[in-house]
C-alpha cells in the first residue's frame, strides 16, 4: 500500500515536472536525465552508429529545449511520445540528408556487436537481418525499432506516429512480411 | 526465420547492442541544452522589435482580408459540428447535462494558426484571442481579435453575434467600420439552435468519437479528469490530425479546459485552448442585440444568404466549381475548397468563365467587389457544407474528384449512403442515381476497368509516360495516407492502383482494411473476396474477411473464415483471437475459451476487453 501511494505520488510529481519544464530549466534538466539514456539507445538502434546517435540526440534535445515552451503535453508519458516522435522524425532526417547513407549505415551495422550465428534455431545473422531492415521505408524502420528494440507498447507506439492503434497492428504485421520477404532474398537469391 | 512477432522479438534480443553513454556526451549536451532553453524562454518574454513591427505583416489585399473574414464566419457557422447520438459514455453525458442545465454561459478562447490560410495570403503565426458567450435563450456572442504573433500588432477585431430568433448573423468589424448581416435558411437554424460552436458541442463530438481517458490530473488547483480524442471523424473529418482534450471539474463536472490542435488545410496548423469558464452568468436579451454605431456601413444593403446544406446547393456548387477552375475540387473539406478555390487567382491557365469573372468583378467597387467575392465563396462552400452533412450524418460519403473529370459522365464523383443497401451516386457529369450496394461496386468497379475507355476521356488519354506513376507507386500513397488516417486520398489512390493493376492484392487489402473502418463492412468484404479469389491459399484474406464479416455481425461467416484460415496455417494467431470473438457474440462460449486458449498457446494475449466480457458473460474466471 505505501508503495502504490510512493508510486502515485511519484507519478504526480513527475507529471508536475512536465508542467514546469516549460518554464524552469531545472525541471527539464531532470527530464533530461530520465530519458536521455532511452533516447541514446533509441537513435543507436535506429542508426547502428554511436557516434551518429550522439549527433541526433544532440539535435533531439536541443530541439525539445526549442519547442518546450509550447508543448502542452501534460503527463512524463506525454512527454515520452513527443520525445520520441522528434527522435524519430530527426533520425528520419539524417538519414534523409546523407547522401551515403546506405554505404554509411551499413558499415555502421556492420561494426556492432551481435550473438546470433548464422544458422542457430534457423534464425538470420545480424548482417542480413540489418540489410533487412535497411531495406524498409524509414517511416517502417522506426515502428520496428519502436517495437522490439525499445519494446514499446502498440498504445505509445500509436501514440508518438499519431495513428490508431489497429492501423499500427495492421502495418506492423504488413512490415514482417517484408522483411521476411527480404530475408528471404538475402538468404536465397534464387528462391 | 520467424513466424510472427514474438519469435523476431526473440531474434532481436538475441542481438548484443553496446547503447552505453558516453558520459562526456551527456554532460556537454546537458548544458548546452539548458543554455538553448534559456535563449528561448528570454526571446519569448521579450517584446516585439521595432523591426518586427514595422514589417509589413498584414495581407495584401484588404478586400481579399475582409472576404477572408467573412469566410471565417461562415466556416464557423457552416462548419458548425453536427450531433452525434450514439454517444457512450456515462460520464460525459452528465457533463453534458451540467452544461445544458446553465442558462448561459461564458469562456474565453485562444488560438494559434500557423501557415496560410487563403493562397495570396502571406504565411506566418496568428494569435486569435477572445471571449464567447452564449444563452440558451438569446444566441451566442463573440468578441475575437486576430494578432500577428511574430510582430505583436492586431491585425483585426470581429464582433459576431448569431441570434437565432431572427434567423441572422451579424458581423461588426470596427477597425473597417464595417459590418455584414447574414440570413440562414430553415435547415441551417434548425441545426444551429441544438448545435452551436461551443463545448457542449465538442463533449458530443469526443463522445461520438473514439477517445481515450487520460484519468486525474489537476489545472489551477482544481482536480480534473480527461478525456482525449484522435479519432479522424471527430468534427466530421473537417479537420485533418485532430487532437482533441478536454478536462473536467471531478467534483462539478463540468469543463475545464479544453485544447485542440488540429490541421485546417494543407498550410494552416491549429492549436487551440477554451478556458475560463464561467457558468449560469445573469444576461438578457439585449446582451445578444449588437449595436451599430451611425458611422458604420454595411457591405451590401441585402443580407447576404447563407446556402442551405441541400444536395441541389451542392452541385450547383460543384458546376460553378468546375466552370470557373475547369476541373472539380480535389477534397471537399470546407477549409481546402476555399483555398484550392482562391489560388486560382495564381493560376495561369486560366478559363473563360474564369476571367469573365475576374473582369466583372474588376469593374465593381470595392463594397460591391467584397460582396461578389463573399458570395462566390459562399458558393464554393455549399460543397462543403453538404458534404460535412453526410459526414455528421453518417452516411459515408466518397469522393473521387481528384481523377474524375466533367467528361467522365460513367464515372462516380461523389455518393453516398441513403438507406440500407441503397446508395446514391452523382457521376462526372452531375447527373444522379440510386442504387444498390451490389450495383455501386459494379458501377465503381465499371469506372475503375473502363479506365481510358470511357468516352470523352478516350481522346486525351495519352500513352503511359515513363515517369507516369505505376501501380505500386500508387499503392505505396493509398498505403501512406490510410496510415495517416487520410482515407480520402487513400480511397483514390489504392482505387487507381486497382485500376492499373487489377490483380494487385495488397490494394485490395488496404482498401478493403480503410472500407472497413470507415464501417462499410459490404464494401470491405467485397474488397477481402477479391483477395481470397487472387490468393485463395493466403490464411490472412480469410482473417480479414472474418473480421469484416464479424465487424458487420454476420458471427456465422467470421467464424467459417476464421477456421479456413486456421485449415491453411495452424499457427495463425489472429484467426483464433477472431474467431474467440465471434464465439462470444454467437453465445458459444465454451469454444470462445477454447479459442482464447489457443491464441495464448501461441504467446498472445485476447482483447483485455474481450476477455472481461467473455468472463461475465460465461461465468468463469478462465
Amino acid at each position: 500500500m505505501v508503495g502504490t501511494m510512493a508510486k502515485v505520488v511519484e507519478r504526480i510529481e513527475d507529471d508536475d515536472l512536465v508542467f514546469r519544464a516549460r518554464t524552469q530549466a531545472e525541471a527539464l534538466g531532470r527530464l533530461y536525465e530520465m530519458h536521455y539514456e532511452r533516447i541514446l539507445a533509441f537513435c543507436v538502434y535506429r542508426l547502428f552508429n554511436k557516434e551518429i546517435a550522439e549527433d541526433v540526440t544532440s539535435a533531439v534535445f536541443l530541439e525539445v529545449a526549442r519547442s518546450i515552451g509550447a508543448f502542452r503535453g501534460r503527463t512524463v508519458k506525454d512527454f515520452q511520445s513527443w520525445l520520441y516522435a522528434i527522435a524519430a522524425n530527426q533520425a528520419n532526417a539524417y538519414i534523409r540528408k546523407t547522401t551515403r547513407r546506405k554505404k554509411l549505415l551499413e558499415e555502421a551495422a556492420g561494426s556492432m556487436t551481435a550473438f546470433a550465428p548464422e544458422g542457430t534455431n534457423n534464425s538470420p545473422n545480424w548482417p542480413k537481418l540489418y540489410t533487412a531492415i535497411l531495406k524498409l521505408t524509414p517511416q517502417h524502420q522506426t515502428i520496428v525499432t519502436l517495437r522490439f528494440f525499445e519494446n514499446l507498447q502498440y498504445q505509445q507506439i500509436a501514440q508518438i506516429l499519431d495513428v490508431k492503434e489497429a492501423t499500427l497492428r495492421v502495418r506492423l504485421h504488413r512490415i514482417l512480411n517484408e522483411l521476411r520477404n527480404h530475408l528471404q532474398s538475402i538468404i536465397d537469391p534464387e528462391a | 526465420m520467424f513466424k510472427d512477432e514474438s519469435e523476431f522479438k526473440k531474434v532481436i534480443d538475441r542481438l548484443n547492442i553496446d547503447t552505453r553513454p558516453n558520459q562526456n556526451h551527456r554532460d556537454n549536451l546537458r548544458r548546452q541544452m539548458l543554455s538553448v532553453f534559456n535563449e528561448a524562454n528570454q526571446q519569448s518574454q521579450k517584446p516585439a522589435t521595432p523591426h518586427g513591427v514595422l514589417r509589413r505583416t498584414i495581407m495584401k489585399s484588404h478586400k481579399l482580408k475582409l472576404a477572408a473574414a467573412a469566410a471565417i464566419i461562415i466556416a464557423i457557422l457552416a462548419g458548425l459540428p453536427f450531433f452525434s447520438s450514439n454517444g457512450s459514455s456515462v460520464v460525459l453525458a452528465d457533463v453534458l447535462e451540467r452544461i445544458e442545465q446553465t442558462r448561459a454561459f461564458m469562456y474565453r478562447m485562444k488560438t494559434t494558426m500557423t501557415g496560410t490560410m487563403l493562397s495570396g495570403m502571406p504565411e506566418g503565426k496568428r494569435e486569435m484571442e477572445g471571449t464567447i458567450t452564449i444563452s440558451n435563450n438569446f444566441g451566442m456572442k463573440m468578441e475575437m481579435t486576430t494578432t500577428n504573433a511574430n510582430s505583436g500588432k492586431e491585425e483585426m477585431t470581429q464582433q459576431m453575434y448569431i441570434i437565432p430568433a431572427k434567423r441572422t448573423a451579424i458581423t461588426l468589424m470596427p477597425k473597417h467600420k464595417k459590418y455584414m448581416r447574414m440570413e440562414f435558411d430553415e435547415d441551417l437554424i434548425a441545426r444551429m439552435k441544438k448545435q452551436n460552436n461551443d463545448p457542449r458541442e465538442m463533449i458530443k463530438q469526443i463522445m461520438g468519437s473514439e477517445y481515450t481517458e487520460l484519468g486525474r490530473s489537476v489545472i489551477d488547483g482544481i482536480d480534473v479528469e480527461g478525456f482525449r480524442t484522435t479519432d479522424p471523424a471527430f468534427y466530421a473529418g473537417a479537420m485533418e490530425n485532430v487532437k482533441c482534450t478536454l478536462w473536467v471539474d471531478v467534483e462539478k463536472w463540468l469543463p475545464v479546459r479544453i485544447e485542440m490542435d488540429f490541421k485546417m488545410n494543407e498550410q494552416m496548423q491549429v492549436k487551440g485552448v477554451i478556458y475560463d469558464f464561467q457558468w449560469d452568468i445573469p444576461v438578457d436579451a439585449s446582451d445578444f442585440e449588437p449595436v451599430i454605431p451611425e458611422d458604420f456601413t454595411a457591405f451590401s444593403t441585402e443580407a447576404m444568404k447563407l446556402p442551405g446544406m441541400t444536395e441541389e446547393a451542392a452541385l450547383e456548387g460543384l458546376k460553378f466549381f468546375a466552370e470557373i477552375t475547369g476541373q472539380y475540387p480535389k477534397k471537399l473539406n470546407l477549409m481546402n475548397l476555399i483555398q484550392e478555390f482562391s489560388a486560382l487567382k495564381d493560376s495561369k491557365n486560366q478559363t473563360d468563365a474564369a476571367l469573365k469573372l475576374k473582369e466583372e468583378m474588376d469593374q465593381m467597387q470595392k463594397d460591391e467587389h467584397i460582396k461578389k467575392l463573399t458570395e462566390t465563396m459562399l458558393k464554393v462552400q455549399s460543397i462543403g457544407m453538404f458534404y460535412m452533412m453526410l459526414i455528421q450524418d453518417k452516411k459515408e460519403p466518397v469522393y473521387y474528384g481528384d481523377t474524375v473529370t466533367v467528361q467522365d459522365v460513367e464515372k462516380v464523383l461523389l455518393r453516398w449512403k441513403i438507406a440500407d443497401d441503397q446508395y446514391r451516386i452523382i457521376f462526372g457529369d452531375l447527373s444522379a442515381l440510386d442504387v444498390s450496394a451490389e450495383e455501386l461496386a459494379e458501377l465503381e468497379k465499371a469506372s475503375i476497368d473502363a479506365g481510358d475507355k470511357i468516352p470523352g476521356a478516350t481522346e486525351q488519354a495519352a500513352p503511359r509516360a515513363a515517369d507516369e506513376p505505376t501501380a505500386t507507386d500508387h499503392y505505396n500513397r493509398g498505403d501512406a495516407h490510410y496510415f495517416n488516417g487520410e482515407y480520402d486520398q487513400a480511397f483514390s489512390e489504392l482505387t487507381k492502383a486497382i485500376e492499373k493493376d487489377p490483380a494487385l492484392a495488397r490494394a485490395y487489402v488496404t482498401r478493403g482494411m480503410a472500407y472497413n473502418d470507415k464501417n462499410e463492412f459490404d464494401l470491405a468484404i467485397a474488397d477481402f473476396t477479391r483477395v481470397i479469389e487472387i490468393k485463395p491459399t493466403d490464411a490472412h484474406a480469410y482473417c480479414y474477411r472474418g473480421m469484416a464479416y464479424g465487424n458487420k455481425g454476420e458471427h456465422d461467416l467470421a467464424v467459417a473464415d476464421y477456421t479456413k484460415a486456421i485449415e491453411i496455417d495452424p499457427m495463425i494467431v489472429d484467426a483464433y483471437r477472431g474467431r474467440a470473438r465471434a464465439y462470444y457474440y454467437k453465445g458459444e462460449y465454451d469454444k470462445a475459451w477454447k479459442d482464447v486458449y489457443q491464441a495464448q498457446a501461441l504467446g498472445h494475449q485476447v482483447d483485455s476487453k474481450l476477455l472481461e466480457k467473455l468472463r461475465k458473460a460465461s461465468g468463469r474466471d478462465g
